[in-house]
């Protein structure tokens, strides 16, 4: 054999060997594909920080750790894979001084604009002073130590005014006490715009809506319309669907008023959640049912009445809420909002309004001439009748527990680890409840609310991902085949 | 073979694998998007065969007399470069057509030119 055979044979094997490896990397033979990206470096799988508005360039602290502050809420990076994995472990490495809540979450609902929210850090809790219990990942805090354990805690616990919640929801199904079911109709007539969501309570009757709405046409593009109904816990109970008006340009023509109609007879007592899926070429006009009670939820999104009602309409609603915020996109919509006795100056459109409610209890809120988006860190009801609270007290980051009375704090939440100077944090997220963009691509978002008002930042270092999925196996191949090659039985 | 000198015979290996990798790691990209581009440039195999090619072609003694493997290759060649210049010029509006014709036949060209005809 000739000398020069055996470089020749490993000229052969290198891209052999190349491609070998790169099939390797494509198909996840182990179930497991690790990605790192640090702040400083390029990833084709996760794309840097963005906007560049609420994040700033990465440099080298003192300590000599790169790292890239978010100044703004909320931030949002794009993430590549190459196939689809079920489930996504994330590990983020920080340094956080002063931002009360940090939370990673992957896009769940487009026309919402939801995101599935894991926490990554809680300084509200981690800070707190109160007698503190740890156990399989959850945390209960009393601000006088009345139980032993968390098992005590939820066999018998305290009057669900006292407790605050975050990342957690109570086992023990809400009870409107003295509630009696009626057949009265009555309708919210108000326009609504977009995505919203509300609660309703049901006890011996049919849960019944029937939603007047009307399709816009003012953006190019097919507007369906979903109203999804499920139980408190998120278990679905029912869901109707409407298509297009067959418009899809932009022309601002109006469609018809159109009906959709859920009706689920013979459920139990209980708190039920209905979803108005659509996006903001949907105006939801009225609501009309035998249901009693109606809270909103988080965003309310009151829509003008352009196409429906001659002049403009004030709205009035009562909110719980104690942190409020109003923004108008159009220059009609600049007005002054009455928020119980308070007075809040919307000045100009798509600048964010917020006020703190200095009334305590239910407070009453009149918008002038709608065309407003409100944000709630309560329940909205159109109608004081109509006012429940069905849930306890979200841990907010401006949450007052002192004002609210609150005297105990349960969370689904773990404390970061400490490495050095950095944070790390870890969640988990189950991918079949995450969308995958139209060009294969998660959306993930830091949360990080509250941290432009408080003026301090996050310095963010590397995020790191284990995507995992089914190992392959042969019988994977043989089924590949099967489907692909011709003649393969 | 047996008149091929050591480097002459690596150089030949290494365009010829060349030439293939770029073919197939390029198609494969083209079919899967990113399978070879995540992690590195295709065209380094291009690159890879640019420089086995000048090798070989130093290295060969005989190599104007063998006509058939250096249109061959030729024709390789400009496949390659038709593909690169579509890829690339999708900015060309409608020259891209034409660009990308002229490209494949840019090495024969250059083969005319270079090789001596039965004349000479």
């Amino acid at each position: 054999m000739r000398w020069f055979r055996p470089l020749q044979l490993l000229i052969v094997c290198v891209p052999v060997a190349l491609f070998g490896w790169l099939l390797q990397q494509e198909l996840v033979p182990s179930g497991a594909f690790v990605v790192h990206h640090a702040v400083n470096e390029s990833s084709p799988f996760i794309e840097r920080l963005l906007p560049d508005q609420r994040v700033q360039p990465s440099y080298q602290d003192a300590s000599g750790d790169w790292v890239q502050p978010i100044v703004d809420d909320p931030a949002f990076f794009f993430v590549h894979p190459h196939r689809q994995f079920d489930t996504v472990d994330a590990e983020v490495w920080f340094k956080n001084a002063s931002v009360p809540i940090v939370e990673l979450g992957a896009l769940a609902n487009v026309e919402a604009d939801a995101y599935d929210l894991k926490p990554l850090q809680n300084l509200l809790i981690d800070n707190s002073t109160w007698d503190r219990s740890d156990s399989n990942g959850i945390v209960l805090l009393q601000r006088e130590k009345k139980y032993q354990n968390i098992g005590d805690f939820l066999t018998d616990p305290p009057p669900r005014g006292e407790i605050a919640t975050y990342n957690y929801r109570l086992v023990r199904p809400f009870v409107l006490e003295g509630y009696a079911p009626s057949g009265e109709t009555r309708t919210i007539d108000v326009s609504l715009r977009g995505f919203n969501a509300f609660k309703s309570y049901v006890k011996n009757e049919t849960l019944n809506f029937n939603i007047a709405y009307k399709d816009m046409n003012r953006q190019e593009g097919a507007d369906t319309v979903t109203v999804f109904v499920s139980r408190d816990d998120g278990t679905p109970i029912a869901e109707e669907r409407m298509p297009d008006d067959e418009n899809i340009s932009d022309d601002a023509v109006a469609s018809p008023t159109q009906y959709v109609t859920v009706s689920v007879p013979d459920l139990p007592e209980g708190v039920y959640k209905v979803e108005l899926r659509a996006d903001r070429d949907i105006f939801f006009r009225t609501i009309t049912t035998t249901q009693q009670k109606i809270v909103f939820l988080d965003n309310v999104y009151l829509g003008d009445d352009v196409g429906w009602k001659a002049q403009p309409r004030a709205v009035k609603f009562w909110t719980e809420g104690k942190n409020l915020a109003f923004t108008t996109q159009h220059a009609d919509g600049v007005q002054v909002v009455s928020v119980g006795s308070q007075d809040v100056n919307v000045s100009e459109p798509y600048t964010r309004t917020s006020v703190i409610v200095r009334t305590d209890g239910v407070v009453a809120v009149t918008v002038p001439q709608a065309d407003m988006m409100v944000e709630s860190d309560g329940h909205i009801a159109f109608a004081p009748e109509q006012y429940f609270n069905p849930d306890p007290v979200r841990l907010l980051y401006n949450t007052d527990l002192d004002r609210l009375g609150v005297n105990y704090v349960i969370a689904n939440y773990t404390s970061p680890e400490r490495v050095g100077e950095w944070i790390v944090a870890r969640a988990t997220f189950d991918m079949s409840k995450i969308i995958l963009l139209e060009n294969k691509t998660w959306k993930f978002v830091f949360s990080t609310p509250g941290i432009a008002r408080l003026q301090t930042q996050l310095l963010v270092g590397r995020i790191d991902m284990t995507w995992k999925r089914a190992p392959l196996v042969w019988s994977d191949v043989v089924e590949w085949l099967k489907r692909h090659v011709p003649y393969v039985r | 073979m047996s008149d091929k000198s050591a480097s002459e015979a690596i150089a030949q290996t290494g365009f010829i694998v060349s030439v293939i990798s770029y073919a197939v790691f390029w198609s494969t990209d083209a079919f899967r998007l990113g399978f070879v581009a995540r992690y590195l440039s295709v065209h380094v195999f291009l690159l890879s065969a640019l420089v086995f090619g000048v090798w070989w072609a130093s290295a060969a003694e005989h190599w104007r007399e063998r006509r058939l493997l250096v249109y061959g290759a030729g024709s390789v060649l400009g496949i390659l470069l038709t593909g690169t210049v579509w890829t690339a010029g999708e900015g060309l509006a409608e020259y891209r057509l034409l660009l990308a014709a002229i490209a494949a036949f840019v090495p024969l060209i250059c083969i005319r030119l270079i090789l001596p005809t039965d004349a000479d």
